[in-house]
C-alpha cells in the first residue's frame, strides 16, 4: 500500500508509473485525491485508489516505521464509491481505523479492478474465445 | 507510438503471448487489433555538437545504447501483426504522421456504393494533435 497527498500521480507517463507501482507490489493507493489519469491507470494496472479523508492526511496519520495498515476488500463487495474500513495498527498495538472511499466512477473500472487489471482482462477473454 | 512506451507495451504483449501459450492457445493470436506505427524518437542523446559529423555520431551512440532494445523492436515487427516500426533517425513522430503516415482519407467500393473513411489517430505523445492541421483527428 502507498499513501500519498494531493492530486496524486500529476507528471507526464502516468501510465507507466501505474505499472511500476504494480511491478513493485502495490495493490492500493491511498491519497486524499488523484489526478484523474493517472487514477484511471492505477485501475487499468489492477491498483485500487482509495480516497482518505480530509482529516486523515499523511500528515495527520504521521506513519511511522512499525505501523501496520490492513485493508479487506474481497473482489465482490468491490463497486464505485464503495466506503472502505482501513485498518491502522501503530507499532504500540493502539488501533486508529477509518473508513476510505474507493476512487472508482464506473462499472468498467470495477470489471477492471475485479479482474486485476488490463492485462489479465485480455488475457482470460483470449483464452475464452480461443 | 514512440519508442519509450512502445517497448514497454510489445513487452507486455510477448509476454502474455508467453501466458497464452502455457494456458493452450496459439499465442501468435495475439496481436493489436489496430494498426501500430513506432517511432524511434525519444533515446536520442546530444554528446556531439558544432561539427559536420554531429548527427551521425549522435546515431551512432544511439544504436550503440540501445542495441538490445532495438533488437527486440525487430523481432516485433517480424512477430507481431499491425506493428510497423519506423527505424531511428528517421524522424520525429509527429512529422512522421504527417508526412509519410496520415491518409487524411480512404476511400474503398462496396458492391455498388464508393465508401470513404476519414482518418484517425490516437498517439503517446503530447505533439500528436499536430496532425489536426491537415484535418485528421487526433489525440495524444
Amino acid at each position: 500500500m502507498l499513501v500519498a497527498g494531493e492530486r496524486y500521480g500529476t507528471s507526464s507517463s502516468r501510465d507507466w508509473a501505474a505499472k511500476a507501482q504494480r511491478l513493485l507490489g502495490v495493490r492500493a493507493v491511498l491519497a486524499l485525491s488523484f489526478e484523474r489519469i493517472h487514477g484511471s491507470n492505477l485501475i487499468g494496472m489492477g491498483i485500487l485508489p482509495l480516497r482518505l479523508p480530509e482529516n486523515k492526511g499523511p500528515d495527520v496519520l504521521n506513519l511511522q516505521a512499525g505501523d501496520r495498515l490492513q485493508i479487506h476488500i474481497p473482489a465482490e463487495t468491490l463497486a464505485p464509491r464503495v466506503l472502505v474500513m482501513v485498518q491502522l495498527q501503530r507499532k504500540d498495538g493502539s488501533f486508529d481505523n477509518f473508513e476510505a472511499m474507493a476512487d472508482v466512477q464506473t462499472q468498467l473500472e470495477t470489471d477492471l479492478l475485479r479482474k486485476g487489471g488490463v492485462i489479465p482482462a485480455i488475457l482470460g477473454r483470449f483464452i475464452r474465445e480461443n | 507510438m514512440h519508442d519509450t512506451t512502445s517497448t514497454p507495451a510489445l513487452v507486455d504483449i510477448a509476454a502474455m503471448r508467453d501466458a497464452l501459450a502455457e494456458a493452450g492457445v496459439d499465442p501468435q493470436l495475439l496481436s493489436p487489433q489496430l494498426p501500430v506505427d513506432v517511432s524511434v524518437d525519444h533515446s536520442l542523446a546530444v554528446e556531439v555538437f558544432g561539427s559536420k559529423d554531429a548527427a551521425n555520431r549522435n546515431l551512432g551512440h544511439e544504436i550503440r545504447r540501445n542495441s538490445e532494445r532495438y533488437r527486440f523492436l525487430r523481432w516485433a515487427t517480424q512477430a507481431v501483426k499491425h506493428v510497423h516500426v519506423n527505424a531511428p533517425g528517421t524522424g520525429i513522430m509527429h512529422t512522421i504522421n504527417l508526412e509519410q503516415l496520415a491518409t487524411v482519407v480512404t476511400t474503398w467500393q462496396e458492391s455498388e456504393e464508393m465508401w470513404a473513411m476519414p482518418d484517425m489517430m490516437i498517439g503517446t505523445d503530447s505533439h500528436t494533435p499536430t496532425i489536426n492541421g491537415i484535418g485528421v483527428l487526433g489525440w495524444g
